[in-house]
C-alpha cells in the first residue's frame, strides 16, 4: 500500500511538471537578449516580448528597460504608459542610464506634482553622473529654467559644458548662446563661435545658422561672406525659416562665381560624426 | 507583410472616371486617394524589413512630414497662445512640435505588420476638409481599429490636418494636454517639455 502511494505521488508530480512546462511554453520562450532584439528589429514583437521576459523576470535591466520601451510605444502590446513606467523603474534600481532618463523625462512634465519634480531631479542626476550626455544636457537645461528645480545657472553651464565636451550636439549650440550670453561666465565671443562650429559641422541647422552669422559679422571669427552663405544654406536646406532669410540677404551681396561655388560646397557636405 | 495589402494601384482610366463625376465627389475621391497613395509608400517603407527599425522609422518620419499639415495642427493645439509666443518661440516650438508629433506617428506604425489597411470612403467634414475613413484590421481576429483622416488642401496639395481613432481626435486630445501644461508653466514649459518627450530613448540593442 505504500509502495502505490508512492507511485501515485511520483505519477502526481510527474503529471504536475509535465503540465507546467507545456503551460509555459506559450508564455516564454529561453533566448538571449540578442536573440529578442533581433525580433524586435524585424518588428515580430510577440517573440522579442517572449524572450525578453523571463530575462526581465529574473533581472535583466536591459530586458526590463526594453519591455517599457514596448509599452511606452504601443509595440506588440496596448500602449500603457503606466506599464512603461513600472519596467522602467526596475531597471532604474539597476541604474541603468536610459531608464533613468526616460523616467525622468516623464516625471519632469507629468502632472505638476512637486514629488514628481523630485523624483525627476533625481533620476536626471543619477544618469547624468553616469555619463549620459543626453540627460548631462537635460539636466543643465532643468537648472537654467527652473524646471523641476530651484534655478541655478553655474550647475546649468556645468551640466551642459559636460555634455557638449561629449560631443553632444545641443549641448555645444547651447554652450555657444551661453558663452556669447556670459551666463555663470565671462562673455566669450569666440568661444561662442567655436561651440556653434562644432555643433553645425554635427549638422544642427540652429547652429548652422547661428555660426553663418558669425562668419557674416565677423563676429568672434574673421569675417567670411562665402563661408556665411555655407553655414547659411545648409541650415536654410534643413527649413530653418530664419537661415531661409539670411540666405536670401547673402544672396543678393556676393557674386555669381562664390555663390556657385558655395553651392557645391554644400551639395558635397556631409556631417561629422560624433 | 500583409499590411496595406488590399492596395492596389488604380489605373488612369479609372482616374479619369472618378474625375468626371462631381466636383464635390471628385475632391472626396483625390482626398481618398491621397490616403491611399500615403499608405502605399508606407508599405513600402515598413516591408524593407533588413534595415533597422530605427532607420524604417526615421524613413516614415520623412514620409508623414510630407503628408501633415504639421504648421496648421500645431498652431491649433496652442490655440490663443499662439499670439503670445514670440518669433524666435514660434519657430522653435513648431520645429519640436513636428518633430516629436512625427516620431510617434512613426514609432506607432513602425510596429505594423500583419494588420490591413482598408480605405472605407470619403465624406464632407464642413467647407474646407474631407473625412477619409479607414479601418485596420488586426491579425488573428483582433477587434478593428477605425480611424479617420481629416484632409485639407494647404497651398493646393492635401494634407492630414487630424487623426480620430476610435472617435477621439488628436487635435483635441493634444490641445487638452498643452492648454493644461501652458496654464502651469507657460510657453518655455510646453518647448522644454517637446525637448524631453523628443529625447527619449527608443530599446536598446544590447
Amino acid at each position: 500500500m505504500k509502495k502505490l502511494n508512492f507511485k501515485r505521488k511520483f505519477l502526481n508530480a510527474a503529471c504536475l511538471t509535465l503540465a507546467l512546462t507545456f503551460a509555459g511554453v506559450g508564455a516564454s520562450w529561453a533566448g538571449t537578449f540578442e536573440e529578442g532584439n533581433a525580433a524586435y528589429q524585424q518588428t515580430d514583437f510577440t517573440t522579442a516580448l517572449k524572450i525578453w521576459k523571463p530575462l526581465a523576470d529574473s533581472g535583466d535591466a536591459r530586458a526590463q528597460y526594453n519591455i517599457g520601451v514596448m509599452y511606452d510605444r504601443g509595440h506588440g502590446v496596448e500602449q500603457d504608459k503606466a506599464t512603461a513606467k513600472t519596467w522602467w523603474l526596475k531597471a532604474a534600481e539597476k541604474n541603468l542610464p536610459m531608464a533613468l532618463h526616460n523616467l525622468a523625462g516623464g516625471y519632469l512634465f507629468g502632472s505638476g506634482d512637486e514629488n514628481e519634480h523630485k523624483k525627476a531631479l533625481e533620476w536626471m542626476t543619477r544618469a547624468a553622473e553616469l555619463g549620459l550626455s543626453r540627460s548631462q544636457y537635460s539636466l543643465g537645461k532643468m537648472y537654467l529654467h527652473a524646471h523641476g528645480v530651484k534655478m541655478d545657472e553655474a550647475l546649468g553651464r556645468k551640466w551642459i559644458e559636460m555634455a557638449a565636451n561629449q560631443g553632444f550636439d545641443k549641448a555645444q549650440y547651447n554652450m555657444g548662446k551661453i558663452s556669447r550670453d556670459g551666463i555663470a561666465g565671462p562673455v566669450d565671443k569666440e568661444a561662442a563661435a567655436r561651440w556653434f562650429l562644432k555643433a553645425a559641422k554635427q549638422g544642427y541647422a540652429k547652429a548652422q545658422n547661428y555660426a553663418g552669422n558669425r562668419y557674416a559679422k565677423g563676429d568672434g571669427v574673421e569675417k567670411n561672406e562665402a563661408e556665411a552663405l555655407f553655414w547659411i544654406t545648409l541650415a536654410a536646406d534643413q527649413g530653418d525659416k530664419t537661415a531661409e532669410e539670411n540666405r536670401n540677404v547673402l544672396l543678393k551681396k556676393l557674386p555669381p562665381n562664390v555663390v556657385e561655388e558655395v553651392t557645391g560646397r554644400v551639395k558635397a557636405w556631409t556631417p561629422e560624426k560624433n | 507583410m500583409k499590411f496595406f495589402k488590399r492596395f492596389t494601384p488604380l489605373a488612369p482610366a479609372c482616374l479619369a472616371v472618378l474625375f468626371m463625376i462631381s466636383p464635390a465627389a471628385a475632391d472626396e475621391k483625390e482626398a481618398e486617394l491621397f490616403v491611399r497613395s500615403l499608405a502605399e509608400q508606407a508599405i513600402m517603407v515598413l516591408r524593407d524589413d533588413k534595415k533597422p527599425l530605427e532607420t524604417r522609422e526615421a524613413r516614415l518620419r520623412a514620409l508623414l512630414s510630407a503628408g501633415f499639415a504639421m504648421d496648421t495642427i500645431g498652431r491649433y493645439v496652442v490655440g490663443a497662445h499662439w499670439e503670445k509666443m514670440s518669433a524666435e518661440q514660434q519657430s522653435e516650438y513648431q520645429t519640436l512640435f513636428s518633430e516629436w508629433t512625427l516620431r510617434s506617428y512613426s514609432t506607432r506604425l513602425g510596429g505594423y505588420k500583419d494588420q490591413e489597411f482598408e480605405v472605407l470612403n470619403a465624406v464632407d467634414s464642413g467647407k474646407k476638409d474631407i473625412f477619409v475613413r479607414t479601418r485596420i484590421n488586426q491579425p488573428n481576429g483582433g477587434k478593428p481599429v477605425n480611424c479617420a483622416w481629416r484632409i485639407r488642401k494647404v497651398n493646393d496639395q492635401y494634407k492630414i490636418v487630424d487623426i480620430d481613432v476610435e472617435g477621439i481626435s488628436m487635435l483635441i486630445t493634444q490641445k487638452r494636454e498643452f492648454e493644461s501644461l501652458l496654464n502651469r508653466q507657460g510657453v518655455n514649459g510646453l518647448i522644454e517639455m517637446l525637448k524631453m518627450r523628443n529625447s527619449k530613448f527608443p530599446a536598446m540593442a544590447g
